[in-house]
């Protein structure tokens, strides 16, 4: 009697409510798996118990490949089993938002981090900021071209999402690879400027809040890119309609908040801390 | 489609089988924390090393290791997982966690943190830093083997976890509320379960953004709380408490909700002030993010934010009051029964009361001058956590065990083991609070003799605890061992002692109308909601 | 030295709302370098300098104000002074 309990209804039965019952999936499994194995080789490789770092990247690259399952998965669900509903969309769209959100706090954190010492330096940096004896960059050249191009691709993105929205294709297509080509560009701008820094990660406080929060900005410009490339890719297989874009909708969300990121980045850190 | 079992528990995305996954886990993980909060209370049993031959570097891993575990892996998976996730979406009539997937990938975000945390322990020297892991002490200088990497990069995992939980909470709440409920119809423990998600989603970014620093300072020479840099400790004692504080509202908030049924239940009558417990709720929730510092009286802060965030600790008590009062107005005139999810929850309220008033004995910045690092401060957070959050965890365990299993618990035993725990509880925790006025700090394995009663007499409330625990697991066993359920149950009279069938006159509660144990897709059908209150 | 109980008036720096906290290094070195900054365009004899002098002489710990003393003669100090 409780065997019939057990049984698995996942989708062949007549469903009388919106949501997506998933069925059993190992990526979750796969994923976390994974990061303990990032974690314990992270630890152990720097700290000498293994002469090579082979197993660090080994596990990153087995997170990022879970990680590809899983979305390849989704995409399969929402683009050609059908399972997105309305109801189902509007529950990722929250979601986004809510990741949206703790997303930001971390930014606050790093922001808190560099005014914490940018506020009030101490007699360790000469009691200035930038501290005693270090060149900042100076907010008027390559950075201001980086915001530039962050602004403009704000602005791609919502010719992007017009044209999505108004079934229009081409220029859905050209929205988002102008998107994408922006982005690579920023990432590569901001490689340049780090190369050619006059300090580093390790120079006093300075260097370590300046360098930990763009990297951080960085890093999610690098994710945005892919998943602009994403999208584009995604444009071009026909897997949006104009109702039905989720993966879109949050990839818009997430580039005008990282924008809206970097703009309070460029203010504080570039142009109020030099 | 039948699951074999492999896939059924390892790739599952029913939040009912992973709310299991995630009650084993947490069980496991007590064992472990109980086990090193033993070995410190018989090192502390007497004057002198007893355990530990002088190695009070071991004793402060054993403060770790018993901290993380305790709240990490064992209070923040009962509570959030295990109960939040089986009731979550029954009580609002919703089919499914909103995000299956992500909710697995929480729950095995867990078993690596505790891999973590062991390594930790047992690696070189271990972390001998406590759970706040504040540098200069968690720096390279003190602890430059990889234990502190390792405890870090388990904070890592579990925030992990408990953020996708945070928002798979959320959504569900927001999106996936039955027919006909409104959020202001959500039950409290369900509010309850969204005021703690929001304060894990806002919170504990902050806190991985700290340890990640800190991390970045031990291993890639950056400076942000290296003085020599132009940083400052400070920085993570900010960032870290800014976590730090919500976090303990997030272990006590699920608590708070699971009360308010039980005590709605066992006396027989509604909430008294359901809206006002929300809004009080809430409005803790709020406080929980401006009184931080009152962790860092000591630090030297000035002493306008001194003022500042005693007022704002204090304010603390007007929700908590708010609280405390409409649960005794609930069993005020209620027909009480005397189940045992009751005697829980009657000690939760007796014994958070009395950390309650500790706390606001602590929250005074000039108080705290005396009272800062001593056992006192030990009394209080276990008498909030210990016995508010582990006997609102244990009170919903027999309360919804039930509901969970299909099974009805056997009631001596379980009376047994509530009764073993509270009198062990307060001998252990009771006595802190005297050595803690009398200037015993925490942290040391080691005192002079004169400590050596309260100390005595606490190390035998330890081993008394320790008899709770198991006659607890025999509790467990034995319900789901032989266990009845209740088409078998015969009505006891007088029933005021009995709890099993009290449970079922709850006919207003969805979670405890269903089939128990409820189908492995609750609901086919959507319930509807019809009389609002 | 004799000290005359009747006369002798004992000054210690009194609260600065700059420097709020308990560690009062900041306030320290920020008095050390204001004195350095008076005394380069007033002289070292213009009274009102001492006012930095009594401060800083009053909380920076001897060997600091020796060091940065040191440095200065040596042009490193590690401060700016304009």
């Amino acid at each position: 009697m409780k065997l019939k309990n057990m049984t698995n209804k996942v989708r062949g039965n007549m469903q009388l409510h919106p949501f997506h019952l998933v069925g059993p999936s190992p990526w979750p499994m796969f994923t976390s798996f994974s990061l303990m194995n990032l974690a314990l080789s992270m630890a152990l490789t720097s700290h000498g118990y293994m002469g090579h770092n082979y197993f660090m990247f080994l596990a990153m690259f087995v997170v990022f490949y879970s990680m590809t399952l899983w979305f390849k998965d989704m995409m399969a669900e929402s683009s050609y089993l059908g399972d997105h509903t309305m109801a189902v969309k509007r529950g990722m769209n929250q979601g986004f938002m809510l990741f949206v959100v703790s997303e930001m706090l971390m930014f606050v954190s790093l922001f808190w981090a560099y005014l914490h010492s940018a506020l009030n330096p101490n007699v360790e940096m000469g009691m200035m900021w930038p501290p005693m004896g270090m060149e900042a960059m100076s907010p008027a050249e390559l950075p201001l071209l980086n915001t530039m191009m962050l602004l403009a691709s704000g602005v791609t993105m919502t010719y992007a999402h017009h044209a999505l929205m108004n079934k229009d294709r081409k220029n859905t297509l050209y929205g988002f690879m102008y998107s994408t080509m922006l982005m690579v560009v920023f990432v590569f701008c901001q490689g340049l400027e780090y190369s050619f820094s006059s300090f580093t990660i390790a120079d006093s406080v300075y260097g370590s809040a300046f360098f930990s929060a763009t990297g951080l900005h960085g890093m999610h410009m690098m994710m945005l890119a892919m998943m602009l490339a994403m999208c584009t890719w995604r444009v071009y297989n026909y897997d949006f309609t104009n109702t039905s874009h989720v993966g879109a909708e949050t990839t818009m969300l997430y580039l005008h908040v990282l924008d809206m990121m970097w703009l309070f980045m460029y203010m504080v850190m570039y142009w109020w801390g030099s | 489609m039948k699951l074999n079992y492999v896939t059924r528990w390892t790739f599952s995305t029913s939040h009912k089988d992973m709310a299991m996954l995630y009650l084993m886990f947490g069980m496991v993980s007590a064992m472990v924390a109980t086990g090193m909060s033993v070995l410190m209370r018989m090192e502390l049993a007497n004057g002198n090393s007893q355990f530990f031959y002088n190695n009070h570097q071991a004793f402060n891993v054993m403060v770790t290791g018993h901290a993380m575990a305790m709240m990490f892996l064992f209070v923040m998976p009962v509570l959030m997982g295990a109960f939040g996730n089986f009731f979550v979406p029954m009580l609002m009539g919703a089919v499914d966690m909103a995000f299956a997937r992500l909710n697995n990938m929480s729950f095995w975000c867990l078993p690596p943190a505790l891999v973590c945390v062991m390594v930790s322990v047992f690696m070189e020297s271990g972390p001998g830093t406590g759970w706040t892991v504040y540098p200069p002490l968690s720096s390279m200088g003190s602890h430059s083997g990889p234990s502190v990497d390792l405890a870090m990069f388990a904070l890592h995992l579990t925030t992990m976890s408990s953020l996708l939980g945070a928002m798979n909470f959320m959504v569900t709440m927001l999106n996936m509320r039955t027919m006909g409920m409104h959020m202001m119809n959500m039950p409290l423990f369900v509010w309850a379960m969204f005021f703690t998600a929001m304060l894990l989603l806002l919170s504990l970014p902050v806190l991985t953004a700290g340890v990640t620093l800190l991390l970045l300072d031990r291993n890639f020479n950056t400076g942000f709380y290296e003085v020599g840099a132009g940083g400052d400790p400070m920085l993570y004692e900010h960032l870290f408490w800014f976590f730090g504080h919500p976090e303990v509202y997030m272990l006590m908030m699920p608590g708070f909700g699971m009360m308010s049924h039980m005590v709605s239940t066992y006396s027989k009558k509604p909430m008294f002030g359901e809206v006002g417990m929300l809004y009080a709720m809430g409005s803790m929730g709020l406080l929980g993010f401006l009184v931080w510092s009152h962790h860092m009286y000591m630090v030297g802060l000035d002493m306008d934010s001194r003022a500042y965030f005693t007022s704002a600790t204090m304010m603390m008590a007007v929700p908590t009051g708010m609280k405390m009062f409409s649960w005794l107005a609930t069993l005020y005139g209620g027909e009480m029964r005397l189940g045992v999810p009751m005697l829980f929850a009657l000690g939760f309220l007796f014994l958070f009361t009395m950390g309650g008033l500790t706390g606001v004995m602590l929250s005074n910045a000039s108080m705290d001058v005396a009272f800062h690092d001593t056992y006192y401060v030990v009394g209080h957070f276990h008498y909030v956590l210990s016995m508010g959050a582990l006997f609102s965890l244990m009170g919903a365990y027999y309360y919804w065990g039930p509901a969970m299993f299909g099974l009805n618990y056997n009631k001596v035993w379980a009376e047994m083991h509530f009764w073993l725990l509270f009198m062990s509880v307060n001998m252990m925790f009771l006595p802190m609070h005297f050595l803690g006025l009398n200037g015993q700090p925490r942290r040391m394995p080691d005192y002079p003799d004169a400590f050596m009663g309260w100390n005595y007499i606490s190390s035998m409330g330890s081993a008394m605890s320790m008899m709770s625990v198991l006659a607890g697991l025999k509790s467990v066993l034995v319900q789901l061992e032989n266990g009845t359920n209740e088409e078998f149950d015969t009505q006891v009279t007088p029933d005021f002692l009995e709890a099993n069938l009290t449970r079922s006159n709850r006919d207003h509660a969805l979670e405890l109308m269903l089939s128990r144990p409820a189908e492995f897709h609750t609901f086919r059908e959507l319930p509807m909601l019809v009389t609002p209150r | 030295m004799a000290i005359d109980p009747e006369t002798f008036k004992f000054e210690t720096p009194q609260f600065d709302p700059r420097f709020p906290n308990q560690n009062q290094t900041k306030n320290c070195a920020q008095n050390y370098v204001d004195y350095q900054k008076c005394i380069a365009i007033k002289g070292e004899d213009f009274e009102p300098c001492k006012i930095f002098w009594r401060t800083y002489t009053s909380l920076c710990p001897v060997d600091w104000v020796e060091k940065w003393n040191d440095q200065k003669e040596a042009g490193k100090l590690p401060f700016k002074l304009d």
